[in-house]
């Protein structure tokens, strides 16, 4: 139609800069503050620390560090401050806070993000029955669930690819507890348990979402078969013996392999690295036992649920830092080559590395987008239209599957945000249409990729200003 | 609403009918045409047809009732070039004058007539039009007796159709240019 009425908005993105990476954080318990790490280069280089006296005080204990699926932000949990602080990542060498939650008497321990980055479940270190859901859309609220099972309680959490089914790691009554999480990410829809070998204290799931591996603190491991949305068995591979107490456990990014972070020979000798050779659901073998000596030392404690062991996105490097609390202050995290499994330390030169993650650079959103108003004319009367363009950004590792855009009121709050459309990767533009001519709306276009990860949003919004044409 | 229209006129006929001279029954077709150029461009000029009755009183004066159809037109419309049909019909009423010749009988009318139009848009953004607009229109035109009671007619009608049933006023007014045939039957 050669006759409609053009008005145009003006053009807001969102960028980011491309790191070398693959990225490393540790989170210093007794420091607390965190340092990001760049793996990839020899040495490994250091940033930070970061936000010291913005995380809680000396004595509180920051313990577990996770990443969002789009590496933008990393989720800290402080065990005595009772809080969980959201940290904007996307900028590695100068990481920000971006946000906390107190949960009150609650004393966060492990944390596990789903992989489709919209909840993370939290673990209560103080043996309470009590699991937090955070929603991460908003991170601005929080659900407590109590176990059903009396006398039950978690100490470690992980959430299967499916998003839906959880693994947690109860100690005291040597087993596993999993189940189904509810739709509304709030608490759990069932809830079953199943044996473990003595002292499980962690655990993590294949990137298949059909291997799930407990480390239990007498020098084994657990193996176990995820076989349906909130359903797991024993696998076939019951558990296998290792040399030292492991404490942290985690896979490859192809899933065939697994690799264990273990306390070494006793108080004050230095940590181990073991790996697994992954056959198949449930079916795990030892590879290496022993398979790197680390610069950490062992204590007699073993961290609970904290994740000290982390494998990089491209599956080049591990990075670890210890297995359990001590005021150790030097050379206490190792990066671990994968090819060689030789060790190299990393002088973070803070107090008490205690969890670590790894990371990419962030999923990047749609780039370039843009707003415009058009008048559709169907004589009688008239369509208004806001057609959204953007442009695909070729900063994204993972290839784009669906665009998705979201709606507000452009004077409501951010949190009013509606889904009103998706449109596949190789369309660029998305018409909000049947508006009326007064309507103003803010929206947001995401990217979701073939994980199913979803970025951080674009966000376009403007003032209108009219422009007749045909 | 078209048969209150019917009834209307049909009521207003019979009481004068007994005064009349003779009786006219015709049916034109022809082209309509539209002003509107919005109009114009998705749906174009189309046919229409019109029935009539109509009764000669005395003098020449007339009147007259008919009902126009066939303006029916399907276009791609908008920006999505979305599939569009629009519909006018009329109920009309008129008078008139005509002046008897020796087989020819030029005559003029003014009328008034109630318009229906509909427009359908196959999009779920869109919503449909279906609303009624009357006006007077004026027509002119000749019949010629090739025989004692049939005639052939040739018309021109102009109708002023402006209707708002939103924001936007569109004119879906335009000429006809009818020819048909006629019978009159005589006391």
């Amino acid at each position: 139609m050669k006759k409609f009425i053009g008005l145009f908005i003006f053009i807001a993105f969102l960028g980011s800069l491309a790191f070398a990476g693959p990225w490393g954080i540790v989170v210093n318990s007794d420091s607390m503050n965190i340092q990001t790490i760049d793996l990839g280069q020899t040495p490994p280089k250091v940033y930070g620390p970061f936000l010291t006296g913005s995380l809680g005080t000396s004595g509180q204990g920051l313990l577990d560090v996770a990443i969002t699926p789009d590496s933008n932000y990393a989720l800290v949990s402080n065990f005595g401050g009772h809080k969980v602080y959201r940290i904007d990542i996307s900028n590695p060498i100068s990481p920000t806070l971006a946000g906390s939650l107190d949960l009150g008497s609650f004393g966060p321990e492990d944390i596990a993000i789903s992989p489709n980055g919209r909840f993370a479940v939290i673990s209560d270190g103080t043996g309470a029955r009590q699991l937090a859901f955070i929603n991460l859309s908003s991170f601005s609220n929080y659900s407590l669930y109590t176990l059903t099972t009396a006398n039950h309680y978690a100490q470690a959490a992980a959430i299967g690819t499916d998003n839906s089914t959880i693994i947690l790691c109860d100690s005291a009554n040597n087993c596993i507890i999993f189940g189904q999480i509810n739709a509304t990410f709030s608490g759990l829809i069932s809830e079953s348990t199943l044996t473990s070998d003595s002292y499980p204290i962690n655990v993590a799931i294949s990137p298949d979402g059909a291997t799930v591996l407990v480390v239990c603190g007498y020098r084994r491991i657990s193996v176990y078969q995820i076989t349906g949305p909130g359903l797991v068995a024993r696998g076939s591979t019951a558990s296998i013996t290792l040399l030292d107490p492991p404490q942290s456990v985690a896979f490859s990014p192809d899933g065939k392999k697994a690799y264990a972070l273990c306390m070494g020979a006793g108080s004050g000798n230095p940590n181990t690295f073991s790996w697994f050779q992954v056959n198949g659901p449930g079916n795990v073998t030892l590879g290496g036992d022993r398979a790197a000596t680390l610069v950490s030392i062992a204590y007699v404690t073993l961290w609970f649920g904290v994740d000290t062991l982390a494998v990089s996105p491209s599956g080049d490097y591990a990075i670890a830092s210890k297995t359990g609390p001590g005021t150790d202050i030097r050379n206490r995290v190792s990066r671990i080559n994968l090819s060689n499994y030789q060790a190299t330390a990393i002088d973070t030169t803070q107090i008490d590395a205690a969890g670590v993650a790894t990371f990419n650079e962030s999923m990047f959103p749609p780039y370039n987008a843009s707003l415009s108003r058009l008048t559709n004319n169907y004589i009688f009367y008239k369509e208004y239209i806001n057609r959204l363009t953007w442009q695909a950004n070729a900063k994204n590792k993972y290839p784009i599957s669906t665009y998705v855009i979201y709606r507000k009121a452009a004077s409501a709050s951010d949190t009013t945000y509606t889904k009103v459309g998706e449109v596949t990767s190789s369309t660029l533009q998305y018409d909000d249409r049947g508006l009326k001519k007064t309507d103003e709306f803010a929206y947001r276009i995401t990217s979701i990729d073939s994980r199913g990860v979803e970025s951080a949003p674009a966000e376009v919004s403007g003032i209108i200003v009219l422009r007749r044409g045909r | 609403m078209k048969k209150s229209y019917l009834v209307i006129v049909v009521l207003l006929i019979l009481p004068v009918a007994v005064y009349a001279v003779d009786f006219s029954f015709g049916f034109q077709a022809g082209l309509r045409t539209v002003n509107d150029p919005n109009i114009k461009d998705v749906y174009k000029n189309g046919l229409c047809y019109f029935p009539y009755a109509a009764v000669n009183l005395f003098k020449g004066f007339t009147i007259g009732a008919g009902y126009e159809f066939g303006y029916s037109r399907d276009g791609k419309i908008g920006i999505y070039k979305e599939a569009t049909t629009l519909k006018v019909t009329g109920i009309e009423a008129f008078v008139g004058y005509q002046y008897s010749l020796p087989m020819v009988t030029p005559y003029v009318f003014v009328g008034f007539g109630s318009f229906s139009y509909t427009q359908t848009v196959d999009s779920p953004a869109a919503q449909n039009v279906d609303k009624t607009q009357s006006t007077f229109f004026v027509a002119g035109g000749i019949k010629v007796y090739p025989m004692k009671n049939l005639y052939i007619s040739a018309e021109v009608k102009y109708v002023p159709l402006k209707v708002t049933p939103y924001e936007e006023e569109v004119d879906l007014g335009g000429l006809r240019f009818m020819g048909g045939l006629g019978f009159t039957f005589g006391y």
